[in-house]
């Protein structure tokens, strides 16, 4: 299979991660190494981009952001979805099947 | 960048570590790859860029409010200097005061330029330490209440503690005072909201 165009794994990208974060809360580096493996390694996020797109949806209010203590004793930065963002997620989720939709159809 | 972002990609970089680690690479190999993997600074810069425009103009904003406020405070200097001759002048009668001030102004000028240089030759001068802004805010606050201080003792305080010199002062200097209130009101703000943005809240 070729590679994904650089352009659908950006308009991707927010509905997977919030798929993510539907899941469970998690961490920048959790997220790209779930996505990868989810995607059988089509998708990798670039490590250092990742970052403002969370900080872009959490301004959306779309994801909330704490410190926690993780278990090994280092600070991290976690991520959940918030309610606004469960709701746009379900939007997505139908955008993307009526997309599939009318491709399968053809 | 805020402290937040920056100790997000400090935690990334760990965790790439410690991955690359497991896989079999010495420390130094997995630091190399995984600051590789992180990206550059000016490319990770222009991406966080996008998202955090205040915080990067307020960082831009921040080095040039300090010059002004350097700037305002050598500005003050030479006046409260100048009133010290004044003073000197009232009371000990001395004759040619502008030239003996201008020439006491120079050397202190001199003097002050020797010594931070001289501390930056033995790297000695931290830069940060010296212009930090609550500290400039207080230095200008000072150097305001010394030329009170001296405009009232010229009006033969405490003798007579003539309140309308003070008046006439303001009357006459309103503008600038009004304009150096502002400008120290907008340096606070922005020193609090940078201040601010370094905080970090951990939960368990």
């Amino acid at each position: 299979m070729d590679k994904l165009s650089k352009e659908l794994v950006g308009a991707s990208s927010i509905p997977i991660i919030l798929s993510v974060l539907s899941e469970q809360e998690s961490y920048g580096y959790e997220i790209i190494q779930k996505v990868k493996e989810l995607s059988d390694g089509q998708i990798t996020y670039a490590d250092g981009t990742l970052y403002p797109v969370l900080h872009k949806l959490e301004k959306k209010k779309l994801i909330e952001s704490y410190w926690k203590v993780s278990e090994s004793g280092r600070k991290r930065k976690y991520y959940s979805i918030s309610d606004t963002g469960k709701t746009v997620l379900d939007t997505k989720k139908q955008n993307w099947i009526l997309m599939n939709q009318i491709i399968t159809k053809l | 960048m805020s402290r937040d972002n920056v100790c997000e990609l400090e935690s990334h970089l760990w965790d790439e570590m410690e991955t690359l680690q497991r896989a079999g690479l010495s420390p130094e190999e997995a630091f190399i790859i995984a600051k590789r993997r992180i990206g550059k600074v000016q490319e990770l810069t222009t991406e966080f860029e996008k998202v955090h425009k205040s915080v990067f103009f307020r960082n831009k904003m921040i080095p040039y409010l300090k010059g002004m406020l350097v700037f305002l405070i050598f500005f003050k200097s030479t006046q409260v200097v100048s009133g010290i001759f004044w003073l000197f002048d009232d009371t000990l009668k001395i004759e040619n005061n502008n030239i003996i001030s201008v020439l006491i102004i120079t050397v202190l000028a001199v003097a002050l330029f020797t010594f931070f240089y001289r501390k930056h030759e033995q790297q000695r001068f931290h830069i940060h330490r010296w212009t930090r802004i609550p500290k400039l805010i207080l230095m200008v606050i000072y150097l305001y209440a010394m030329q009170i201080m001296i405009i009232l003792t010229l009006s033969h305080y405490p003798a007579e503690i003539d309140f309308s010199t003070i008046k006439i002062y303001i009357a006459h200097n309103e503008k600038e005072l009004l304009a150096t209130a502002l400008f120290l009101i907008l340096s606070l703000l922005l020193n609090y909201s940078a201040k601010k943005a370094k905080r970090m809240k951990v939960v368990s």
